[in-house]
């Protein structure tokens, strides 16, 4: 009876735990001891078949599909469709005020930021929306810079927000059935 | 990604294990707790091990799905004979007099063709998510 | 504030309310005496929970194996990149 309540407090801790972590990869190893303790208890409540249930798909299947899910998003990929001789994005100069930008917006996410240079093959902005997942592709129209995103990306709200400051700056928000079809 | 060469030959000698206690589990599903969804899960989880020791059984997803499709319509097969032998659907097929060791002939074979669709499900399901995440 | 207030309360409501069910219940045994009864020797298993999903309730299993198999499929043709589709 000890053990029970033993596991039903060890239990409810690691819930919480799993609740107010912010590292994504931590909360997954969490999430599997959570379903780890929760079969183990299953068993002493004299439920064999659910423990294995559990055992399997909580603590090795559904993990692995979280990881994979959240090592997918780490990238943060940004198409470029400047002309050569423009520094908007380059590293080394000074005036590379779009890098600064993008760099500080992608250390406050712990982000990879992925810059590539965007190929002419008579597509259009969607066609390469809908091909490689793109986050971002920017631009430049009457002398101000275009940042264009989905509107369906939550975190987007705080490039907009941090882009004000710079006025040649302007984040445009694209609705997510465009970039589709 | 690189693995370590610990978790590699730890996996080696975990991976005939898993899938013995998976297949153990399918087929005395009767006996012992356990049964077809529980064993599938376990087969799965073994396959999932190869891809840490990078031995890529699974190559052509059809031929999955295809086994997946055949065993689901095979469960379906051996529930509906009962309506011959009993009278009724989606029970045992084998009359209600006959001794329990007849009986049992039912219950591993739903089992078994249970177990191979769930893991085959599951492979399927883990194989597209590894595909997409590269 | 206002927010946390009602959560609480809602989470309060919930336990008072297990609390509730737990205390007056009744549960009637018939259906689990009858199987511990006649369970095995009606369908030769040892283990009443396959005994359950593989005799008396086949149906139920026979749709839940179904639904793994939608779910596959559905997962299946949203993996696919949209030039395989089209």
């Amino acid at each position: 009876m000890n053990t029970i309540i033993f596991l039903q407090t060890l239990l409810i801790i690691v819930a919480l735990t799993v609740t107010f972590l912010k590292d994504n990869f931590r909360m997954v190893i969490f999430f599997s001891v959570f379903s780890l303790i929760c079969s183990s208890l299953y068993f002493f409540y004299m439920a064999p078949d659910l423990a294995l249930a559990e055992v399997t798909i909580g603590s090795a299947i559904v993990p692995l599909i979280f990881i994979i899910a959240i090592s997918k998003q780490r990238g943060f990929v940004i198409i470029n469709d400047l002309e050569k001789d423009d520094d908007f994005l380059s590293k080394e100069s000074e005036k590379g005020i779009g890098y600064k930008l993008l760099s500080e917006f992608a250390e406050l996410y712990k982000l990879n930021l992925v810059i590539e240079d965007y190929e002419d093959e008579d597509d259009t902005i969607f066609g390469v929306f809908r091909v490689r997942n793109v986050d971002l592709f920017v631009s430049k129209k009457h002398g101000k810079y275009l940042l264009e995103g989905k509107s369906t990306n939550i975190i987007m709200n705080k490039l907009a927000q941090m882009a004000k400051d710079y006025p040649e700056i302007d984040v445009v928000f694209v609705a997510e059935e465009e970039t589709d079809d | 990604m690189k693995t370590s060469e610990i978790l590699k030959s730890m996996c080696k000698v975990l991976f005939p294990f898993v899938s013995m206690f998976g297949l153990y589990v399918i087929i005395n599903g009767h006996i012992s707790p356990g049964g077809g969804f529980q064993g599938g899960a376990i087969l799965a989880t073994a396959i999932l091990i190869t891809y840490i020791i990078e031995l890529d059984i699974v190559e052509n997803l059809t031929l999955l799905i295809r086994i997946e499709k055949y065993a689901f319509l095979t469960i379906i097969l051996i529930g509906g004979i009962s309506l011959f032998t009993r009278g009724e659907f989606f029970t045992n097929f084998i009359p209600i007099g006959s001794s329990i060791v007849y009986k049992r002939i039912f219950l591993i074979a739903l089992n078994f063709f249970i177990g191979i669709k769930v893991a085959t499900g599951l492979i399927t399901i883990i194989s597209t998510f590894i595909e997409e995440g590269e | 504030m206002i927010r946390k207030v009602v959560i609480l309360s809602m989470l309060l409501l919930i336990l008072i309310l297990f609390m509730l069910t737990i205390e007056d219940i009744n549960i009637n045994t018939s259906a689990r005496d009858y199987l511990f009864e006649n369970g095995f020797r009606e369908t030769g298993s040892n283990n009443l929970v396959t005994a359950i999903y593989l005799d008396y309730r086949l149906y139920d299993s026979i749709y839940e194996a179904g639904i793994l198999l939608v779910t596959v499929s559905g997962i299946i043709f949203m993996s696919k990149k949209d030039d395989d589709v089209l």
